[in-house]
């Protein structure tokens, strides 16, 4: 579906304003499924929609905390769907301005909703990178020699849980109590974001959400008197500028633009000249 | 003119015809095969069954059992978090099941050599068949590989016993077929000699036997009449007639996996108390043929006992890596990265079928030799093995020979039957470090020993008191065979799959 609203809000004496908003919605579901070769899994089926994110999430207790284990965080042995990896929608927005040999090209384009895993996010942290990282864990482990972190979370005292493949609890005997077991700060985060080609953590599965100020270009058309006289029918220059800013609902240190996101060199802003002669 | 055109194109089209009649010839490659031989699958075959990890894959089971650790960052074995296995060891039997197809259907083979392709068929069989099962407990066997000829895209799942009852059944097809085969191509570790294949087709069947010890019956079969039966029948002969794979100096493709030309891994591995420990109390020399001198300890002699020491391997996981990084402890014996050649990784030994022996002795069944003389046959053999294999420079001016031998067998480590299960097991350890991959794990998965140290508290395993028992099952299997593994979990482990869910064999 998608939904094209455009016009002439202000049309008078020397200054006129086109506008131009977009906005599509695009999902794909399954319609047939072989009956043979096709997965099984009891979430995937005709009706459904094809971009289930399928992850392994913190095993958690009933209010959420993420149980620990020897100190260090537990992963379930299921798969669990958090969300969607397609947008809720995409939106555009063009504008001109134009006012007597002036104009003004304004478009924001966007991205609301969809899940991306961010490699840089966890490569940053595995690696010691993150910014977030610089804090008084790791003075002290790097500095004092100490290891003292201890995991926000709990841990089990007794009984234990068990469920079927996808996760459904049979059984669920788990008494907690909060975690309390101090272990090196620097092994608790590579284990919190570990490889991902072996787990990708829930905490770096983020909101791909994003608005960018696409294209803002101001041109001046020289007056044709002007332009005569430089034997030429039209004359136009003006700047140009490309990406020139980005806004990001969960994506820090890099543009989730792309659509995927592995460890993704950033894009470029453009800024420039533009000279348009017509003979 | 128009008359000229015809007659030209009709002369342009006569050439070109002739000219490019060879393209048939033209598209061969006169480097590469136009036919797959069984040659070439045994080959296959063989290479898959003798490979390692050229990584620090290589270690991964010294992890689970303690013998060495790893500084780069915290490893699920070294706490003993056991994950997910897959089915992958079965495009083996694809390629076997082909391998037979052709040698059957080769009419210029004769007879005896199509025993030995089809020997190696039902060994290859076994062989990935108890792999898979001793890592997860039921798996699919007698509906495997049958997505070709039948189409059985969703095979059901055997339980443990019908498998091992198979493996049985394949391996005494195997050992009977090679008695009567000659020799086969395409084979790098046996060149094709048949009687050496049948002789480690019976040490493999006395190792599944073994492991089957607990059971009375398997299959309705007596356990103990089958493994007496085999002990009396042609076995390797000697350390250098093991099922392995040497390594070759001279070909980047034949380095040793560990060689540091290939992998970037080789500074992190350190030794452990649990192993350096147990070394110095049985006075094993064998310690200065594994190990490096501590830094921290440069002041002793590098042929001192007191030279080395081993990490806990229990300790929480930073205090692991700060005390090898303050040069505390030794790392692995430098000849497991530098010498490009290294030592030839053994997969079934005729030291292991030594200790087996022994191990059944000691239970009272029949076996050639007393618990003892078995006992002692197999540490020479891997202290032999250890020392034929480690360049003079690598031994820290530490000899081993036959007096040092005698002296360890009438010393710390002498044969004492009230303890002789213990002693096996330790021997067993100890002379199949970075050998027989997994071997030693199956073996204390079955008797608990040598007795591993546990921490509750760094204890990674849900049960925290133990180490897990079993692999899970791999994801793979929940979406595409639903119904059948959900069958196979429901039926052993009562819905739930777990690392630590008792399959058949060790109940």
């Amino acid at each position: 579906m998608e939904f094209t609203l455009s016009g002439i809000p202000i049309e008078k004496d020397n200054f006129k304003w086109e506008s131009s908003v977009n906005l599509s919605f695009y999902h794909w579901y399954y319609a047939k499924l072989d009956p043979i070769h096709s997965s099984k899994d009891p979430r995937i089926g005709k009706g459904e929609r094809i971009d289930k994110f399928f992850m392994t999430d913190w095993e958690k207790d009933h209010d959420g905390n993420i149980v620990h284990q020897a100190g260090l965080p537990v992963k379930n042995k299921y798969q669990t769907v958090m969300g969607y990896s397609d947008p809720k929608y995409y939106l555009g927005w063009t504008n001109k301005f134009t006012y007597k040999n002036f104009d003004l090209s304004l478009s924001v384009d966007g991205r609301v909703g969809g899940l991306l895993y961010s490699w840089t996010e966890q490569a940053m942290w595995n690696s010691g990178a993150h910014p977030d990282s610089d804090n008084q864990w790791r003075y002290d482990e790097v500095v004092n020699g100490k290891t003292n972190y201890v995991g926000k979370g709990v841990k089990v005292v007794s009984g234990s849980a068990s469920y079927d493949p996808y996760g459904k609890v049979l059984e669920d005997t788990r008494e907690f109590s909060l975690n309390d077991v101090p272990v090196s700060y620097q092994n608790y985060t590579q284990v919190y974001n570990e490889n991902p080609w072996d787990h990708q953590a829930r905490q770096n599965i983020k909101d791909a959400t994003f608005i960018k100020l696409r294209e803002v270009a101001f041109n001046y058309t020289l007056p044709r008197k002007f332009s005569e006289k430089l034997k030429m029918k039209n004359v136009r220059v003006g700047l140009i500028s490309q990406n020139l800013f980005t806004w990001t609902k969960e994506f820090r240190f890099s543009d989730p633009d792309r659509g995927t996101e592995n460890l993704n060199t950033p894009t470029a802003r453009y800024l420039g000249f533009n000279v348009n002669l017509t003979f | 003119m128009q008359a000229m055109k015809k007659i030209f194109y009709f002369i342009l089209s006569a050439i070109i015809m002739t000219a490019c009649g060879d393209f048939d010839k033209i598209n061969q490659n006169p480097d590469t095969p136009q036919t797959v031989t069984p040659a070439f699958l045994a080959t296959d075959l063989i290479l898959e069954s003798t490979s390692s990890s050229i990584s620090k894959w290589f270690l991964s089971d010294s992890w689970i059992m303690k013998t060495t650790s790893f500084t780069e960052h915290m490893e699920w074995y070294l706490y003993n978090k056991f994950e997910r296995s897959n089915f992958g060891a079965y495009s083996n039997l694809t390629n076997a099941q082909k391998m037979l197809e052709l040698a059957d259907s080769n009419e210029d083979m004769n007879e005896s050599q199509k025993n030995s392709y089809k020997g190696l068929y039902h060994f290859m069989r076994a062989y990935f068949f108890y792999n898979t099962t001793m890592e997860m407990g039921d798996v699919p066997c007698s509906d495997a590989i049958k997505g070709e000829s039948n189409g059985v895209f969703s095979p059901k799942y055997d339980p443990q016993e019908d498998v091992f009852v198979d493996i049985l059944s394949e391996l005494k097809d195997a050992s009977s077929l090679f008695e009567h085969g000659s020799p086969f191509d395409g084979d790098p570790v046996f060149n094709g000699n048949p009687d050496k294949w049948m002789r480690t087709v019976n040490v493999f069947t006395l190792r599944v036997l073994n492991m089957l010890s607990k059971k009375v019956t398997v299959g309705g079969m007596n356990v103990q009449q089958i493994f007496e039966e085999m002990a009396s029948k042609p076995l390797i002969e000697s350390e250098a007639d093991s099922y392995q794979r040497v390594y070759n100096a001279n070909k980047s493709s034949q380095w040793y996996p560990f060689y540091y030309e290939q992998q970037n891994y080789w500074s992190y591995p350190v030794m452990t108390s649990f192993l350096v420990n147990m070394m110095k109390d049985l006075k094993d020399r064998r310690l200065f043929y594994y190990a490096e001198p501590a830094t921290r300890l440069s002041d002793k002699p590098i042929d001192s006992y007191d030279a080395y020491s081993g990490v806990n391997p229990v300790l929480e996981y930073g205090q692991v890596q700060a005390e090898y990084q303050a040069g505390l402890h030794s790392s692995i014996n430098k000849r497991y990265y530098r010498v490009p050649q290294g030592e030839p990784v053994k997969f079934i030994a005729y030291s292991e079928a030594q200790f087996i022996l022994a191990e059944a002795a000691l239970r009272g069944w029949k076996t050639p030799l007393t618990a003892k003389e078995h006992y002692e046959n197999g540490v020479r053999a891997t202290m032999m093995f250890t020392f034929e294999n480690t360049p003079e420079e690598y031994r820290h001016g530490v000899t081993i020979d036959e007096a040092y031998i005698n002296e360890y067998l009438n010393g710390e480590a002498a044969f004492n039957e009230s303890n002789g299960l213990s002693q096996i097991m330790t021997q067993k350890l100890i002379g199949s470090f970075l050998q027989l991959k997994f071997n030693s794990y199956y073996d204390y998965r079955r008797t608990g020993y040598p007795v591993i140290p546990i921490d509750p508290q760094t204890n990674m395993n849900e049960v925290k008191t133990q180490l897990p028992i079993r692999w899970m099952y791999p994801d793979a299997e929940y979406s595409h065979n639903r119904e059948n593994i959900e069958e196979a979990i429901q039926r052993q482990f009562g819905g739930s799959d777990t690392p630590n869910g008792v399959m058949w064999l060790l109940k």
